[in-house]
């Protein structure tokens, strides 16, 4: 296991952010897309081995996002959120 | 197809909501995907005509935003992620011991067993599965009380712990015992000195919560737990609100007995555990006789998927807390001060400090709670009346603290969480104060507040 470089860091990140925002269920995908950031900004600096670390972890959630995301659609309730209406 | 598909959608879910909407948008493309993601992505720019969902008589614009995780809250993705596999392939009874279906759910809920260990500090073998914090709860307090009956009679516990809590003492006062129903002071927590001067000879158990459910506030639990262990009475804890929430360690706070539920803290719903100290050894006559599966504590076939997302809940719990603690600590102060700044006569209930700051439970002078409620109705949130709703009692909780019923009836609790959002919190201000100004308004009793009457006023701000 080693460290990841910026360029493969970067190219998870965007991945992970490209799927999280296919959640269609509101809170599931903010959270998704707010934590993402906060650990890619936690772990940007860390040294080799914590980076590395981090950078399996987020492989892993990446690959888990993907299934959930699959599985979270097929049983998105038809009515949105109020959050995603527009405010009258 | 297409458009038979969507009449059916609309007329069944959307009502009149997208009467607006150009025929040629509806039949286009977008409109029959799957997964729906294209339509509804294009209608959220639809003004609604009328509200597309009516349910037990209030029409609502959307499904509500979610305020009200003391109550329940939702599972974590990671959690949901665990469980499948354990819902399709891996189907056995982990009581099986011929074959692999056996064998690999049980190892599976083994490592269960030791998410939710570390999450408490505890040994894997401490802790004993059960349906949740009600079941758990009742083995504590009936369990304990049926082991000891020959030598004690008495059990502490207090006014604000949990309804199950109190009925199993309740129901063991119909057997004989002697239950001491500890008062809290105004903040909500227990006075120590009258913990210890309530401790008698024949004394078995003190059984006190750790977070309240509906004011949030810690009980001084390393305190309660030194107290107990010097005067030799078994302590339980009530820590359905805690774990998970708040750093809980049972060597350390010396907990000999302590309630999990799985559903509040982003686990499945039907699932929890109660941990058992084995040193010094706990005794518990079991209230569920069978198979003798769970050390013979708690009979019955363990539910594997539940326990395996009970686990992962547990491990995400610790692995998240930090974070977790950091975004609801802020959206906590963004909700009080949000409130507070833009409307005066608002109070906090329960101590300031030492609470949760996930729960925030706010009595609204000269508002009635019910009217706040129903103009609420885009926030889902709980009331005065809390974990009982069915009735419109005032909670006990807040009678314990010495509020009378109409500050009690005006208390609404907000309840927040990991997947709460900064916008939610925003719009739940705005609501919360235009609703509150509004019903002011049409109050006679807050024009007299206005007017400098102060009668009522000095009753209610006596915190
Ligand atoms: C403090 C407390 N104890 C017990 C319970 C009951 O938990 P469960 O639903 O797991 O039985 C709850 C939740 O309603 C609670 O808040």
């Amino acid at each position: 296991m080693s460290a990841p470089t910026a360029v493969q860091a970067k190219s998870l990140f965007r991945a992970l952010l490209r799927e999280g925002k296919r959640f269609q269920h509101y809170n599931v995908r903010e959270y998704t897309l707010r934590r993402a950031r906060e650990s890619f900004r936690q772990y940007q600096n860390a040294d080799e081995a914590l980076a590395a670390e981090a950078f399996t972890k987020g492989k892993q959630d990446f690959e888990l996002t993907k299934r959930q995301v699959l599985l979270y659609n097929t049983y998105h309730h038809s009515t949105p959120s109020v959050m995603e209406l527009k405010q009258s | 197809m297409a458009n038979a598909g969507l009449r059916f959608v609309c007329n069944r879910f959307l009502r009149g909501r997208f009467a607006k909407i150009q025929p040629a948008v509806l039949g286009g493309q977008a409109a029959c995907t799957q997964d729906g993601t294209a339509w509804q992505k294009r209608f959220y720019v639809a003004v609604p005509e009328e509200a597309p969902i009516k349910v037990k008589g209030i029409e609502l614009s959307g499904r509500p935003l979610y305020l009200d995780m003391q109550s329940t809250t939702p599972v974590d993705p990671r959690v949901l992620d665990a469980m499948m596999p354990y819902l399709t392939d891996m189907f056995g009874n982990p009581h099986s011991r011929t074959h692999l279906y056996g064998w690999e759910v049980e190892d599976a809920i083994e490592i269960a067993r030791k998410e939710v260990a570390d999450l408490i500090g505890s040994n894997p073998k401490e802790v004993i599965f059960t349906s949740g914090a009600t079941e758990s709860n009742n083995i504590a307090i009936k369990g304990i009380a049926n082991f000891y009956k020959s030598k004690k009679r008495h059990l502490i516990t207090t006014q604000t712990d949990h309804k199950c809590v109190l009925d199993s003492c309740r129901a063991l006062q119909q057997e004989g015992w002697d239950i001491t129903y500890l008062p809290v002071q105004e903040n909500g927590i227990i006075d120590l000195k009258e913990l210890e001067a309530a401790i008698r000879e024949d004394t078995v158990l003190v059984s006190v919560m750790a977070v309240n459910n509906e004011i949030g506030v810690i009980q001084p639990l390393k305190e309660i737990g030194q107290l107990c262990r010097s005067r030799k009475v078994f302590f339980h804890t009530d820590a359905a609100q805690a774990v998970g929430k708040i750093a809980i360690d049972v060597d350390d706070m010396n907990i000999d007995c302590m309630s999990i539920s799985g559903h509040k803290l982003y686990g499945p719903k039907g699932i929890g555990a109660i941990y058992v100290r084995r040193r010094p050894r706990v005794r518990i006559v079991a209230q569920m006789n069978g198979g003798g599966q769970e050390r013979g504590m708690r009979s019955g076939t363990l539910p594997t998927a539940l326990v395996v997302g009970f686990g992962a809940a547990c491990k995400v719990a610790q692995e998240e807390m930090v974070a977790d603690r950091k975004h609801i600590e802020r959206l906590s102060k963004m909700l009080y001060e949000g409130i507070t700044s833009k409307i005066e006569h608002v109070y906090m209930n329960g101590d300031k400090d030492r609470r949760y700051p996930g729960n925030v439970n706010l009595s609204f002078a000269h508002v009635e709670g019910e009217s706040l409620l129903m103009g609420l109705k885009d926030i889902a949130v709980s009331s005065g009346s809390a974990c009982t709703s069915a009735s419109l009692e005032p909670s006990y909780v807040l009678r314990a603290l010495g509020k009378d019923d109409e500050q009690a009836h005006s208390s609404i609790r907000f309840g927040i969480g990991r997947f709460t959002t900064e916008e939610e919190v925003e719009r739940a201000v705005d609501l919360a104060v235009q609703h509150v100004t509004r019903l002011r308004e049409m109050s006679p009793l807050w024009e007299m507040v206005q007017e400098g009457i102060d009668l009522k006023t000095i009753q209610w701000s006596q915190h």
